[in-house]
């Protein structure tokens, strides 16, 4: 058994190691200080609760109680199937809605960043992949015309951050997205970031250089609900990860999406949703995972976490939902812990 | 399972050394009472509280939070620079006691 605190204070001619580090740290850490961080939400609306509305206003109300500080808004582009080059913009966010989203956000000081989403039918946007040469040409004309309208909403709204592509795993080895950033450059002036999907794809994204921040989110793997220490190693891996893609490249990373369902089982699939699996309520299990990932993420080159998800119904989750939401759940007090007050958390298993 | 926990101890412990080092500095400053040295502090101590529970050093995490509370009082205006150095003697004393010899072997695995 380790002792950890002892009674004599320690001498100041003691320094710990890794001193000239330190110094380092401190000097990067005071000017970290003043940046801010981006934490909070992706936000979804539900079809009774839009954005502008009074009761998207009190569900983001919530939201800031637990220390909330960043919404994530997000238009769904869509296209029919993986291979089609056919993109546009989904029925689900108008242009105008995207405003009032922006703009709700900022009247409730939130910091707001734009990030479209690629929906796919039965499939998702990592497995996007245009068939031929033609197709791809068509494609990012396409998803380069919904980007720049989107953009230049984002940037009259006054949005932080635009994310210019999720996931699309299967596309950013392709030399189209260097104009594609330089087009979203000239109409949005802030922050811009793609946002990778899990660390393997970040690692591979070849145009960190020309863009403002590594967005990734984060699905991976933590095994059997139980299985803490498991779950630890696997979250350290990442973050360590992480950290040295940051170093590397000299971008801060924002995990711009992490959760899992409040759901048995959730922990072996952290990305699976509600309509892929019927299982029976695990609020708790939600609430230990995310606890442990806040913990673990808490390095200085993360710059901000955004969970998912969030919606404008002010009641929507509770103690027996099993979507990926937190609200009324738990895991609600383990975020109002990490982002506004210091707190006890659950203890390693021996 | 042994391995495990140890890759678990050992990540946390990777990660107590930096945030020692930088509260050591804050620490030891000539004038460590400024807000933006005050807010480090306190934003350092707050995940090594959080933290340190969850790794399984729950002794480590008290004092952390001890720290986190005797600064947010400071900055608040009230309480005193003492306060604020004798929370953060206790934590760096209790880091010193239970991790660096631990950071060190680390370490001297990693440079081999």
């Amino acid at each position: 058994m380790h002792r950890y605190l002892a009674d004599r204070p320690v001498q100041r001619s003691r320094k710990p190691p890794g001193f000239a580090l330190a110094m380092l740290m401190l000097v990067a850490a005071l000017g970290r200080a003043e940046a801010q961080r981006l934490d909070g939400f992706n936000v979804i609306a539900t079809p009774d609760h839009a954005f502008g509305s009074a009761s998207a206003e009190r569900a983001l109300v919530a939201a800031k109680r637990l220390g909330a500080t960043t919404v994530a808004i997000i238009p769904f582009l869509w296209q029919a199937n993986l291979s089609s080059p056919d993109i546009r913009s989904g029925n689900d966010m108008s242009d105008g809605a995207l405003r009032k989203a922006i703009r709700q956000a900022r009247k409730l000081k939130f910091s707001v960043i734009v990030k479209p989403h690629v929906w796919v039918p039965e499939s998702w946007a990592g497995a996007v992949e245009p068939a031929s040469e033609r197709s791809w040409d068509t494609w990012f004309s396409l998803y380069r015309g919904e980007l720049e309208r989107i953009a230049r909403i984002s940037s009259e709204e006054g949005a932080d951050a635009l994310a210019i592509g999720t996931e699309l795993v299967k596309t950013t080895h392709r030399a189209e997205w260097t104009q594609l950033i330089a087009a979203a450059r000239a109409v949005f002036p802030r922050t811009l970031l793609y946002v990778a999907h899990n660390v393997e794809e970040a690692e591979a994204v070849p145009f960190w250089p020309l863009l403002d921040a590594i967005g990734v989110s984060l699905y991976p793997p933590l095994g059997a609900d139980h299985d803490k220490i498991g779950r630890l190693v696997v979250m350290l891996a990442v973050t360590e990860r992480l950290e040295r893609l940051s170093g590397r490249t000299g971008k801060p990373v924002v995990v711009a999406e992490i959760g899992l369902r409040s759901a048995a089982g959730a922990a072996a699939k952290p990305w699976e949703s509600a309509e892929e699996r019927t299982a029976t309520a695990d609020p708790q299990l939600q609430a230990e995972v995310l606890a442990d990932w806040l913990a673990v993420l808490d390095r200085p080159a993360i710059r901000g976490v955004l969970i998912w998800r969030w919606f404008t119904d002010p009641k929507a989750g509770g103690a027996e939902d099993t979507d990926f939401t937190v609200q009324g759940k738990p895991a609600e007090d383990v975020l109002m812990c990490a982002w506004t007050a210091a707190c006890r958390r659950p203890h390693l298993e021996r | 399972m042994l391995d495990r926990l140890a890759a678990v101890r050992g990540g946390f412990l990777r990660r107590v050394s930096v945030d020692a080092d930088a509260l050591f500095e804050c620490w030891s400053a000539k004038e460590p009472k400024s807000v933006a040295v005050l807010t480090r502090i306190k934003d350092i101590s707050h995940g090594l509280a959080g933290a340190a529970g969850i790794f399984g050093y729950p002794h480590l995490g008290n004092a952390a939070a001890s720290v986190e509370e005797a600064v947010t009082v400071r900055l608040s205006g009230a309480g005193t620079r003492r306060e604020v150095e004798r929370s953060l003697e206790r934590l760096l004393t209790g880091l010193g006691m239970s991790c660096f010899p631990q950071i060190e072997h680390i370490r001297r695995r990693a440079d081999a």
